[in-house]
């Protein structure tokens, strides 16, 4: 086994190890397995957020495009670095102080509380498990293709491993080993990425020289505009990029669920100066790797393995486990994350609230352990025998998350006339929308992202249909108190709290 | 008035157990049980009203009765202190005593399930009105609840703890912190409201907390 490998299960013993040690907290009831107690500080919430939205994509996508269109790319990481404290600013206090008044446990929960309808859950539900899956599913062909370039084992056997450690922790803890997890993932994602600039900057000289030589290849990969100049600048795609991943995130359910498992709901605050300081140490360092791999591998057959050729040409041999340990971080930080919510939602959202009312904590965890194991079947299964396009399937699934639902949570926290049939039409055109300009082929025809397309239209359908039907379907009054008392800094009032005071079981008279 | 659950009286401090200092406990004539020396009931922040509107905002349109239920609980004061790592001499004042009293700190309330074991600090001062030593006891008696039944040892290892964990939250490293029992263990009982009603589709009882109206559905069941 050569020192890369090393590295790898020393990795792997580590987080499955963070795993057990969460098991006690995690089966304590839903509340402990699935926000982890509402125990989480800034650090950890901020990193969790942020190293389970990027992903795979940071090291395969970002040097990929870097790679392609030189500084162009940097419209992606302008829109990431501000994505983590636009979402923590917008929706993370408001969305923690409002899920806890309202007694919601997962992401989709709180749409039907703050919309109280059933058919905001049977929308939502569907729509974010599918979205869902898909992502996950390719985040397991990245973390089986990683592992077999650096450990040099089959494909189909490098997949089994690294699903079988995501489900491994995430099946035993819940959310608080995925959020721990994903705090010392953030972190062995940020060495590694900073290590693999350090190294790329040294072999070409400093940033200066590897510029000058970029532009000896393309003048215009230096500019902001594309390879081919600004005349030829597709200024519907480079918003559609900027909205992805800057206010795209707020709709993504794995994501938001972060907000809600916060200790308090000031924790905001202070974990939104941690997620800015993490992204600017972190973001542009793959597009920087990528755009200079353009002089240190000028023939790469694959520009998505950039930052891997990169990482495995500059930097010495043990160096390089502790890099692939950090890409293998950030792939597995979102499956794990996209598993959980997943299971979340199919036990939460559609089997305890379609199929099995009177379900109890311990039914629930079972429910959500058993759909995680499942859905990594299925996904290994669809991923060994015909691995689909891990990009195109993975900007696509987003796409729709966040079409379909940055409208409602904006305005679940924010906007007091947003109702249940706003919220519907929503959702629906979102979807469709985005699915359908996708499909019709309109991205190359326009050159408009379909995010761009899926947010205008399910942010008017959301204006326009609330208030058109204000007095067919007021907002209830107790969804209204909840928004005044969110708009309050503080703790929130005893009586305000939908969920009941557990520790008043102890005082129950025997003749009650 | 939500207690602390991590913190009881059976090994929630998680030091060794320190020597029991307290006066000898009286005992309840009858029943056998540790009793306080002393007793207070606490008077209800929540009319029975607004226990209520609780009970209907859970059950909407229900018809409901109220009617109060007292929970025994340990009430201790106790005096938690920093003092900076370097400490200087308390100034004497012009006529020669000392300015300030150097054993004063932080006055805490310490509430104690005494069933449960499990304690919070109390944002308030307790007030009411005192009552005997036998009306704690019928309050003990008319719950069964399961729990280890703290005495007064138990209840100020809960206390320190509790307090402790507080201040030990808030003051820098290198201060030193003292803590000190301000009043001895007495027994207090906590004001509740039952309210027992139903609507066309669910009959429900719920408890609701007299202090805060939080609140504890005790059974619920479908029409």
């Amino acid at each position: 086994m050569n020192i890369e490998t090393w590295f790898l299960v020393i990795y792997f013993i580590a987080m499955a190890g963070i795993g057990v040690w969460t098991l006690k907290i995690g089966t304590k009831g839903s509340e402990g397995f699935l926000l982890g107690g509402r125990s989480l500080g800034p650090a950890v919430t901020a990193l969790r957020l942020q190293s389970s939205s990027m992903s795979g994509y940071m090291f395969l996508g970002a040097g990929s495009l870097a790679y392609t269109k030189g500084y162009f790319s940097l419209w992606y990481a302008m829109g990431d670095i501000g994505g983590g404290v636009l979402n923590l600013s917008i929706l993370g206090r408001r969305m923690r102080k409002l899920s806890q008044i309202l007694g919601s446990l997962t992401s989709i929960e709180y749409l039907e509380h703050r919309y109280p309808s059933r058919w905001i859950r049977a929308i939502a539900a569907p729509v974010a498990v599918v979205c869902i899956f898909f992502y996950v599913m390719t985040q397991f062909i990245a973390g089986g293709r990683g592992l077999e370039m650096v450990t040099g084992i089959p494909y189909a056997w490098a997949l089994l491993i690294a699903v079988g450690v995501i489900v491994f922790y995430t099946f035993l803890g819940g959310y608080l080993a995925v959020a721990y997890t994903d705090f010392v993932q953030a972190i062995i994602m940020l060495i590694g990425m900073v290590w693999i600039l350090i190294g790329t900057l040294q072999a070409i000289g400093g940033w200066t020289a590897g510029n000058e030589a970029v532009g000896q290849i393309n003048p215009n990969l230096l500019t902001m505009w594309g390879p081919e100049g600004i005349d030829s600048v597709q200024w519907g795609v480079i918003i559609g990029a900027v909205l992805v991943f800057s206010i795209g995130y707020m709709g993504w359910p794995h994501v938001n669920v972060s907000h809600m498992a916060m200790k308090r709901p000031s924790v905001a605050r202070t974990a939104s100066m941690y997620a800015t300081g993490f992204n600017l140490l972190f973001i542009p360092a793959p597009y920087i790797v990528g755009i200079m791999a353009l002089i240190i591998l000028p023939n790469l057959d694959n520009p998505e393995l950039a930052v891997f050729e990169v990482a495995a040409t500059v930097l010495p041999n043990f160096a390089v486990g502790i890099v692939m340990a950090g890409i293998m971080a950030a792939i597995m930080s979102t499956a794990d994350a996209l598993l959980l919510q997943s299971g979340t939602i199919a036990s939460q959202d559609l089997f305890q609230r379609f199929i099995k009312k009177d379900m109890t904590d311990s039914q629930s965890v079972w429910v959500s352990r058993f759909t995680v194991l499942i859905l990594a079947v299925i996904g290994y299964w669809v991923a060994v025998n015909d691995p689909p396009s891990v990009a195109e399937v993975a900007i696509f699934a987003t796409t729709v998350l966040g079409a379909a639902f940055v409208p409602v949570y904006v305005a679940a926290a924010w906007w007091k006339k947003a109702n249940v049939p706003g919220a519907i039409t929503s959702m629906i055109l979102g979807t469709v929308s985005s699915v359908g300009w996708q499909l019709a082929g309109l991205v190359d025809v326009t050159g408009v992202d379909p995010m761009g397309v899926g947010i205008v239209c399910s942010t008017l359908a959301l204006i326009v249909v609330s208030l058109a039907t204000q007095k067919s379907h007021p907002v209830p009054e107790h969804v209204i108190a909840a928004m005044h008392e969110t708009d309050k800094i503080g703790a929130i009032p005893a009586h305000m709290l939908t969920g009941q005071n557990d520790a008043l079981g102890g005082q129950v008279p025997k003749d009650a | 008035m939500r207690e602390h659950s991590e913190s009881d009286a059976t090994g929630g401090a998680g030091r060794p157990a320190e020597p029991d200092q307290s006066a000898p406990p009286g005992r309840g004539p009858a029943t056998g049980k540790v009793a306080p020396e002393s007793a207070l009931k606490l008077a209800p922040n929540i009319t029975a009203a607004e226990a209520l509107a609780v009970f209907r905002r859970k059950l909407p349109g229900a018809e409901a009765e109220v009617r109060e239920a007292l929970h025994p609980f340990w009430w201790t004061v106790l005096s938690a202190r920093t003092r900076s790592l370097f400490r200087r001499s308390p100034k004497p004042t012009a006529a020669g005593s000392q300015s300030v009293d150097p054993t004063a700190g932080q006055l805490m309330n310490v509430l104690v399930n005494a069933y449960s074991g499990k304690g919070f600090i109390a944002d308030f001062d307790p007030r009411g009105e005192a009552v005997t030593v036998d009306e704690w006891l019928d309050a003990f008696e008319s719950s069964d609840q399961a729990g280890p039944q703290p005495g007064p040892g138990d209840v100020r290892r809960t206390a320190r703890s509790l307090v402790r964990t507080k201040v030990v939250k808030t003051v820098k490293l290198g201060m030193g912190l003292s803590i000190t029992e301000a009043a001895a263990p007495s027994g207090i009982l906590k004001p509740n409201w039952v309210v027992t009603g139903a609507n066309d589709r669910f009959s429900s009882t719920i408890l609701v907390d007299g202090l805060d109206s939080s609140h504890y559905i005790v059974r619920v069941a479908k029409l």
